[in-house]
Order: C-alpha cells, then sequence, then structure tokens
C-alpha cells in the first residue's frame, strides 16, 4: 500500500498536500481507493464554494459503495480536477496523482489535527 | 443488506474461462463471489455490455444527480418487487442524499413518494412508465418539465427506469434474495 511520506493525512482517507503559496490540494489515498473497488464516479466540489472544515467536498463511488470527500479545513475551493468526470478510474491506478480539488484554506492548516505517512500506516494497518 | 443467490448452476470460478475471468474482474468488485455475477458471466459479452450500459446510465456525468437517479431506481425495483433491487438502491440513495425519509416513503407507499414536487413527479414517473409504458406521452414529459427536470436529466431518468426494467427481471427470474436471518 502506498503512502507516501511527503503528504498529509486525515482519518478518513484523504491525503493533503500543502503546496508552497499555501493551498491545499486533496485527494483520496490508496488504501481508500482500494477499499473502493473500482471508481465509476467522482464528484467534484463546486468552484468558488466555501466549505467549512470537516464538510462534505465531494463524493466518490464505486460499484460497492459510495464514500464522501471532506475539506481538511475551512477555504474556498480554487480548482476541481474536472478530468475525473470522464475517467474516475483514473484514482484508482494512481491516487496520489489524481487530486480531486484545490483548497485556499481561510484558516490556519493545523497539520497536527492530522495524520503523517507512518501515523496513518498505523491506523490502517 | 441482502443478499442473493442463484437457482441455476454458476461458473465456477476454478474452471472459468479467461475471458470470464476478465469479464468479472471489470463488472463489480465483488462479482467473483457473487451468484449474480456468477451467473451471467455464463455469456460474458452478454454481461461485459450490461456492465458497461449499467455504468452508463447510473453513472455517466451531468444530467440527473446520482440521488436521483437512485430514486428512479428503487422505485421501478419497488414496482415491480425486486426486494434485493430496492434494499440496494434504498442504501446507495440514503449514502448519496444523506436521508433516508424517501426511502422510508418508497417502501410504504411508491405511489405517494417524494418528499417535494421534482421527488413526486420523479416517482410518479418512473411507476408509469414501469406500469404502463404505452400510456407514457407528452403530458408526462411536460409533468418532470414543470417541476424543473430539463431534458437531459429526463432521458437520465428513462434510461435508468428502463435498465431495472432489464435489473429487476434478472434478479427476479434467475434467483432469490437472502434475508440475513436465513444465512
Amino acid at each position: 500500500m502506498l503512502i507516501p511520506d511527503t503528504l498529509t493525512y486525515a482519518e478518513t482517507h484523504e491525503w493533503i498536500r500543502q503546496e508552497d503559496d499555501g493551498t491545499l490540494t486533496v485527494g483520496i489515498t490508496d488504501f481508500g481507493q482500494d477499499q473502493l473497488g473500482p471508481l465509476v464516479y467522482v464528484q467534484t466540489p463546486t468552484v468558488g464554494s466555501v466549505l467549512q472544515r470537516g464538510a462534505d467536498a465531494g463524493v466518490v463511488e464505486s460499484n460497492k459503495t459510495a464514500s464522501d470527500v471532506h475539506a481538511p479545513v475551512t477555504g474556498e475551493v480554487i480548482a476541481v480536477n474536472d478530468e475525473l468526470a470522464n475517467t474516475p478510474e483514473a484514482i484508482n491506478g494512481a491516487p496520489y496523482e489524481q487530486w480531486i480539488f484545490r483548497l485556499r484554506p481561510t484558516e490556519v492548516f493545523d497539520e497536527s489535527q492530522f495524520l503523517d505517512a507512518a501515523a496513518y500506516a498505523k491506523m490502517i494497518g | 443488506m441482502l443478499d442473493w443467490q442463484a437457482w441455476l448452476d454458476v461458473i465456477d470460478i476454478n474452471q472459468a474461462s479467461e475471458d470470464q475471468i476478465k469479464v468479472l474482474e471489470e463488472s463489480h468488485p465483488k462479482a467473483k463471489t457473487s451468484d449474480y455475477y456468477l451467473f451471467l458471466g455464463h455469456q460474458p459479452e452478454i454481461l461485459r455490455q450490461r456492465s458497461a450500459a449499467f455504468n452508463a446510465i447510473m453513472y455517466a456525468p451531468g444530467g440527473m444527480s446520482r440521488a436521483e437517479r437512485e430514486l428512479g431506481s428503487m422505485v421501478v425495483s419497488r414496482i415491480n418487487g425486486c426486494v434485493y433491487c430496492a434494499s440496494v438502491h434504498a442504501q446507495r440513495f440514503e449514502q448519496l442524499a444523506k436521508r433516508n425519509d424517501a426511502v422510508q416513503q418508497v417502501f410504504d407507499d411508491p405511489y405517494t413518494a417524494g418528499t417535494d414536487a421534482r421527488e413526486k413527479a420523479i416517482s410518479q414517473f418512473s411507476i408509469d412508465l414501469t406500469k404502463n409504458p404505452n400510456d407514457v406521452n407528452a403530458a408526462s414529459i411536460q409533468a418532470l418539465k414543470d417541476v424543473g427536470l430539463n431534458e437531459q436529466e429526463i432521458l437520465d431518468l428513462i434510461h435508468s427506469v428502463a435498465i431495472f426494467a432489464w435489473a429487476n427481471r434478472l434478479m427476479l427470474n434467475l434467483g432469490e434474495p437472502v434475508f440475513p436471518a436465513a444465512q
């Protein structure tokens, strides 16, 4: 199971990458995609919308089940990966390349509230 | 959620052809342990086309929301008496819509189901197209437009209802649901 140590992780199986400009890029982890199975649908948030910390930011869905994707902090959605609408299964093949949305935080992104690679690996066992 | 068992012989996964294995892996994460897929796998090309059509109809981007497609599917399954399909798609509606009020309504009385005018129109149209497809007409379509559905959403709804006419018949005629207490 891939768990890059350059990323931060949420207990709800999102990965978060802090960019140089302070924005956050969010996707779902290798473990998350593996639990869902081949994805058939990805719903992304609306660009320009403001999400509260922990709020639903989208949905990833397989034939087996659906799972919400959450906003790690409060902020404005500044971009979404539109390509996933037609190729949701791309997440299965490259979960850390296929980001879902980018967020400009309006509050401090406190990494201590999330998991590093080692802690995430321990959580998923 | 319910399980389902076939009345007829399913593929023995250890004896399956390369193409049968391939189409099972393409169809569903649990296909290799599911009676439904293991039975349909006797005709791998039909299963392949079924799965492609199902995914295109139920998950295509744009058009009707995922939750509303699940609502239409759930209503059709309820009307056709396919307990397994109704159960599966009720759960998915609940996951997507994050509420189960419409689910309860569909199970209690599909003819009055819907939490607002739009859901009621979707439910009624799904019933009409299932029970009396020859009676659906321009007025039926207009009733959907009157509550805000656009033409792409209407097409998605008709496709959803139509593919569950097929799915329900497969489920109802090839096997039976297994209730948790019976397992």
